[in-house]
């Protein structure tokens, strides 16, 4: 019997780039370190004997010093034995975190329960015997799991649970493309089919950042902190598992939430002043009253007039201000109202003012590659001749 | 509205004035200072000055000495009725008045209101607007020096009314409203922001700051990726090197050991080799004794074969020597029997050689001789002719000297008289009396009938005593030249006859005969002489008689008798016949002499021969005895040195074992050596001190390589390259997205911006098109160079106009003369517009406006003035210089100059 944590991808040191602003980024990055601290309360709270990462402890092989350090900081609070293996972004190799003499020391004074497994060979932790699968490169041609497919590698074993920790892609999942929009690295396929069939007991899974299970016993734990908007509705982010294993038995797997930041995904289309006010209103839901947890990746298209066009964007910067990140993808043509564009065509008084919006709205009629320019100088003589 | 006159009491010049004006073309003529001016000003007060003004615009009005409150009064038509207007400027009660035909008189304000609204609402200025009179309908009153300045600044007042009249022109919306003038300013200023003139971001612009931050993100970017690769590669490196200096430690363990092999077995071939060298040396020197000792067996041997086999030799040799001197001795006998046998041949030659030339001394003299008389005899012969041709000559020489020409000129002259002769007697007339009556007389004799007379020279022929007769025969004078002539030609003859000693021509002719027969005499003698001696004769004959002489000696010397002279000689046929006999002789016996010589010569060789070859038969007896001498030493030498032949056979059996056994331990060492291949082993070594040296610089590379890679891998640390790597990402993206929004709005200013300045152009072209035709309708009559107006509006009011001549002229560039034509053109076409609120008319006054123009234009000027009449304008033009524009057909108003005082 063996009670343990499954986690994976905390992707400690993350930058969030695409996030302008230092002191969000800086909150979004906080917010991983935290929720470790969660995680550290859970494993005490359960009686988990051991915690095991399966990969992407860091999101780089050569993360910063005061990265490494926070992270030894938050492994040693866990107190248990903390088995953690390289995955494709920390994978392992010459001149990579795990082979610095920096973190050697930072681990020994401040996680001196944690194993990183660097070698494919079994480690043995309580009543279990760990079975690591740890990436040596960033995209691995074989199975790292390829050395587990002789059943005598469990011999030594015996009676203790057998635990595979591996990082990589089942049958129908991988990372796919991630947050900052760097192509995703080529899968390391895991083929969970070819390993002995009644010779492990759980397979504990990395890579994939949504809770996942890929069968009774194999699982995903995903990110314990969402680092991305969510792919899909199942893309379930923010938990770790709370496995109970013994030999020759399914295990109990329950997932416990553990996220912070809320990152969420919204699309609308805009057709009028109302549509507007709707935006307002879901969004408003969305976030309660909250500020600076929230990360929204709004997606927006249709035509707004003038008038409402400036409505939008009050909606807008409120929620710039709001949020930790608006990400929005804005793709709401002007189509100013007949009564807009009529005031200023039929300007009767400034026939000047009158010929150069004729002109423009023309120019967006055409939809010629000035188009937009136009649509913007429509906005700007709008406002100018509105004063 | 019209001017239809103006009547004008002390006002400034004038005490009292009155003017009627046409309603199209006026004319105010007059000197300098007679008022033209001033009656351009009271018009033009009368209309927009309150009469109640005071101060210094008062002042202006008045007459010098003071004389009365200024009054102008002016009649004129507008509305459809004619008006009068009066007023008095009699200071602070100055009055107006203003009636109507028929109607009651206006007065005061009420005067003022009416006429304002006649003038279309120009009020009449007074108190402190006074001082703005003059921009009162300025574009239709041109003061005097003012014709050349801006029209449009004369038209501002009128600029309102002006463009209404355009735009209503023009349809509507042909008008730019304040507020469109402000917002286009307003764009155009946020362009300038933005945009520098030549269309590109003006620099601190957002658009080109953002550009700027893009590029500087991107080189950031490229900066973060080199550093990543940097890293991967170091990474790369270190396994490589890793890889390598394994790969190295194994090749030189295996090669270091393979080579201490090699090391072994080339000590064996060292020891073996030295082993080789040292019993290759001990048979050499073995061969090398038992050589020798067998090589001086064989030479002894052959000494004594070659001793032996001389002797027999020297033997045979002197046998034969001895019967060579018995040969040798016969022969020198028989060259000496043959040399004497020569010597007497020699002797008969030398005898018959002397007779032969006795023989032929002989026949010479008898040739000389012969020859010698021969040239004696030719000697009398020509002693004979010499003496006929001096005979010849001397006969000649005493004869007259008549020769061929001489005769033929003296023929030459008696034919000549001859001639002159005849002609005498061929002129001379022939008098014959046939019958006579009376006595007849022919100079002074008579002469009787029947009895013919020649008459040659004027002669009297006297019939009786009453008649006298002259005959000149021949034509007068000619006869006596005739005569004349031929008596000279006569003497002529005579005397030459005479010179040449010749009593006749006849006896003249025989000399010359008997010249012509001597000298044909001495000529052949001369001849002849030539033929038989020649020029040499003398030298042949001197040379024959020396020949002679040295005949006669040789005779002598070979002791012959000379014969005496008279003896008969021998006849030469015969002495030639002994000299042949002498020569036949001599030939016979040089003949013998010569085969004498021969066989004493052939014996002569014979002896020569034979002593060559008995020579040579001592010499090599000699030699061959020496060498037998020389053998027999060089045997006893050797004998002596390498022992007896018994000795010999002992010690050359020994030395053959000896070397036998030598040459088997050679061999058996050659054989263990070849078995160690040593070539093989040293091209093994050299191979692998190569590989090693090569496998250990592998090694330290690899070393330095894994080194460095390690060195690039551990430093660093306070960042992460991966994630500076995905925040530069990160940001480039952020940066262009910020420049694309920027240069959207940039475009979009731009675009704003465009489309303004387009429509603008466009509003202000189609507005002030009708104005510009015009005013192109009188530049048309001014220039005829194809000028024309270019307008533009400044806001609402006409800028300064250039002028399009090709290319575009601003107003100031021009001459003065240009401007101000340039200048009323714009002025008429904007009255015409302007008439149009008027009834169609108004009045333009243009005092003396066209002081810089020259005739051609002046002309030009009438035109457009006429032209403007035409189209109801009403021209009043005041000018000192009425003469210029007769051909206007104005209405003329003369002034003169008022009395003084």
């Amino acid at each position: 019997m063996a009670k343990f944590v499954h986690t994976s991808d905390w992707h400690l040191g993350k930058p969030f780039a695409s996030m302008e602003d230092a002191d969000k980024r800086s909150r979004v990055r906080e917010a991983r370190l935290e929720t470790l601290r969660s995680v550290a309360e859970l494993v005490r709270e359960e009686g988990a004997a051991f915690v095991l990462v399966a990969g992407d402890l860091f999101d780089s092989p050569s993360p910063s010093r005061d990265v490494v350090s926070a992270a030894m900081s938050a492994v040693g609070a866990m107190e248990v034995p903390v088995l953690a293996i390289p995955g494709n972004h920390d994978h392992a190799g010459p001149g990579s975190v795990w082979e610095q003499d920096f973190f050697e020391r930072e681990r020994r004074e401040l996680a001196p329960n944690l194993r990183v497994l660097l070698e494919a060979a079994p480690a043995e932790v309580g009543d279990a015997v760990i079975h690591p699968a740890p990436l040596a490169h960033r995209q691995l041609a074989q199975d790292p799991t390829a050395w587990l497919r002789a059943p005598e590698v469990f011999e030594d074993a015996g009676g203790r649970v057998r635990i595979v920790l591996a990082h990589g892609s089942v049958q129908g999942f991988s990372s796919d493309v991630d947050e900052e929009g760097l192509p995703a690295a080529e899968p390391n396929r895991v083929e969970l089919d070819r390993l002995p069939p009644g010779a492990i007991d759980y397979v504990a899974l990395g890579d994939w950042h949504g809770t996942k299970r890929v069968s009774d016993a194999a699982w995903y734990s995903g990110t314990p902190e969402p680092d991305r908007f969510p792919k899909s509705e199942d893309h379930d982010q923010g938990h770790v598992l709370v496995v109970d294993a013994a030999r020759a038995k399914d295990p109990s797997v329950r997932p416990a939430a553990t996220g912070r930041l809320r990152w969420h995904v919204h699309e609308a289309t805009l057709g009028g002043p109302s549509d507007v006010d709707h935006l307002r209103e879901d969004v408003a839901a969305r976030l309660g009253g909250r500020t600076r947890q929230d990360l929204l990746r709004l997606t927006l298209d249709g035509g707004l007039s003038l008038a409402a066009r400036s409505d939008l964007d009050e909606v807008l910067e409120s929620l710039g201000s709001r949020l930790l990140r608006l990400k929005l993808d804005d793709r709401v043509r002007l189509a100013p109202s007949r009564e807009e564009l009529e005031g200023l065509t039929e300007r009767g008084t400034d026939p000047l003012v009158a010929k150069v919006a004729t002109r423009l709205a023309e120019r967006i009629e055409a939809g010629d590659e000035r188009g937009p320019a136009a649509e913007l100088a429509l906005r700007d003589l709008y406002s100018l001749a509105g004063e | 509205m019209r001017l239809r006159s103006l009547k004008v009491r002390n006002y400034r010049v004038h005490r009292d004035l009155e003017v009627r004006f046409d309603d199209r073309l006026n004319l105010v003529a007059g000197p300098n200072e007679v008022g033209k001016s001033t009656v351009a000003e009271a018009l033009h007060r009368a209309l927009f000055l309150r009469p109640n003004v005071t101060g210094a615009v008062r002042e202006g009005l008045l007459t010098r000495p003071d004389g009365g409150h200024p009054e102008v009064e002016v009649v004129f038509a507008a509305d459809g009725a004619e008006w009068t207007l009066h007023k008095r400027f009699s200071g602070g009660n100055g009055t107006v008045r203003l009636s109507r035909h028929g109607e009651t008189t206006l007065s005061g304000d009420e005067a003022e209101a009416r006429l304002a609204e006649l003038l279309r609402g120009e009020d009449a200025l007074g108190g402190r607007r006074a001082g703005q009179l003059d921009d009162k309908w300025a574009h239709l009153w041109v003061w005097q020096g003012a014709s050349g300045g801006d029209p449009a600044g004369s038209l501002q007042a009128q600029a309102d009314q002006l463009i209404q009249r355009l735009q209503s022109m023009g349809g509507l919306g042909l008008y730019v409203s304040q507020r469109d003038s402000e917002v286009a300013g307003r764009v155009r200023a946020r362009y300038e922001e933005v945009f520098t003139k030549a269309g590109k971001p003006r620099a601190g612009s957002e658009l080109h700051e953002r550009e700027e931050a893009a590029a500087a993100a991107q080189a950031r970017l490229e900066e973060r990726t080199a550093a990543v690769r940097e890293l991967e590669g170091a990474a790369e490196r270190y396994r490589d090197a890793g890889a390598r200096l394994e790969k190295a430690r194994e090749a030189l363990a295996s090669l270091e050991e393979e080579e201490a092999r090699v090391a072994e077995r080339l000590r064996e071939v060292e020891r073996l080799r030295r082993e080789q060298e040292e019993r290759t040396r001990k048979l050499t020197e073995t061969r090398e004794r038992l050589e020798r000792l067998r090589e001086a067996d064989r030479e002894i041997a052959e000494l004594v074969e070659a001793i032996a086999a001389r002797r027999e030799d020297v033997a045979t040799q002197e046998t034969a020597f001895e019967a060579l001197e018995a040969d040798h001795a016969e022969r020198l006998e028989a060259r000496a029997r043959a040399e004497r046998l020569r010597e007497d041949a020699a002797r008969a030659v030398r005898e018959a050689r002397v007779e032969l030339e006795r023989r032929r001394a002989r026949l010479q003299h008898a040739e000389r001789r012969e020859q010698l008389a021969e040239l004696e005899s030719v000697r009398e012969r020509v002693e004979a002719l010499e003496e006929e041709i001096d005979e010849a000559t001397r006969a000649l020489s005493e004869l007259p000297p008549v020769t061929d020409e001489v005769l033929e000129e003296l023929a030459a002259l008696d034919a000549e008289r001859l001639r002159s002769e005849d002609r005498l007697s061929a002129v001379a007339a022939e008098i014959e009396v046939l019958e006579a009556g009376l006595p007849v007389r022919l100079a002074d004799e008579p002469i009787e009938p029947e009895t013919p007379r020649t008459v040659t020279r004027d002669t009297e022929l006297r019939v009786g005593e009453e008649t006298r007769i002259r005959i000149r025969p021949g034509g007068g004078e000619t006869l006596e030249e005739t005569r004349a002539l031929a008596e000279e030609r006569a003497a002529t003859l005579a005397g030459r006859l005479e010179e040449l000693g010749c009593a006749s021509l006849a006896k003249a002719r025989e000399t010359s005969k008997e010249r012509v027969k001597l000298e044909s005499a001495r000529d052949g003698a001369r001849a002849k002489l030539e033929g038989l001696a020649g020029e040499d004769f003398d030298a042949r004959l001197r040379r024959a008689q020396e020949q002679w002489q040295e005949a006669q000696g040789a005779l002598a010397r070979f002791g012959e008798e000379l014969p005496g002279d008279e003896a008969e000689p021998p006849a030469p046929e015969t002495l030639a016949a002994g000299v042949e006999e002498a020569e036949r002789v001599l030939a016979e016996r040089e003949e013998t002499e010569r085969r004498l010589e021969e066989e004493r010569s052939e014996k002569a060789r014979a002896v020569e021969q034979a002593s060559g070859t008995l020579e040579e038969k001592r010499e090599a007896l000699r030699s061959v005895k020496a060498e037998v001498d020389r053998k027999k030493s060089n045997l006893e030498l050797l004998e002596e040195r390498v022992g007896d032949a018994e000795r010999r056979r002992q010690e050359l059996e020994g030395l053959a074992e000896r070397e036998a056994r030598e040459a088997e331990q050679l061999a058996e060492t050659e054989a263990a050596l070849a078995g160690l291949d040593p070539d093989q082993l040293e091209a093994d070594r050299t191979r692998l001190v190569r590989a090693l040296e090569q496998q250990r610089s592998e090694r330290s590379e690899a070393d330095r390589e894994r080194a460095g890679a390690r060195a690039l891998l551990e430093s660093g640390g306070t960042t992460d390259p991966y994630a500076d790597l995905k925040a530069a990402h990160a940001a480039l993206d952020r940066a262009r997205e910020r420049e694309r929004s920027a240069r959207l709005r940039a475009d979009a200013l731009a675009l704003l911006h465009e489309t303004f300045e387009t429509e603008k152009g466009a509003l202000t072209r189609s507005l002030v098109a009708p104005l510009e035709e015009r005013v192109n309708g009188y530049l048309r009559t001014i220039f005829a160079d194809g000028s024309e107006i270019a307008l533009d509006l400044e806001g609402t009011s006409l800028a300064t106009p250039s002028l399009r001549r090709g290319e575009r002229f601003a107003f100031e560039e021009l001459s003065g003369g240009a401007r101000e034509q340039f200048a009323v053109a714009v002025r008429l076409a904007a009255a015409e517009l302007l008439a149009e609120d008027h009834d169609g008319a108004l009045p333009i006054v243009l005092d003396d406006a066209f002081a810089y123009s020259d005739p051609e234009r002046v002309r030009g000027l009438m035109r457009a003035l006429d032209r403007a009449a035409g189209r109801g304008l009403q021209v009043v033009l005041m000018t000192c210089t009425p003469e210029d524009y007769a051909s206007l057909g104005a209405h003329s108003i003369h002034l003169t100059r008022a009395p003084a005082g």
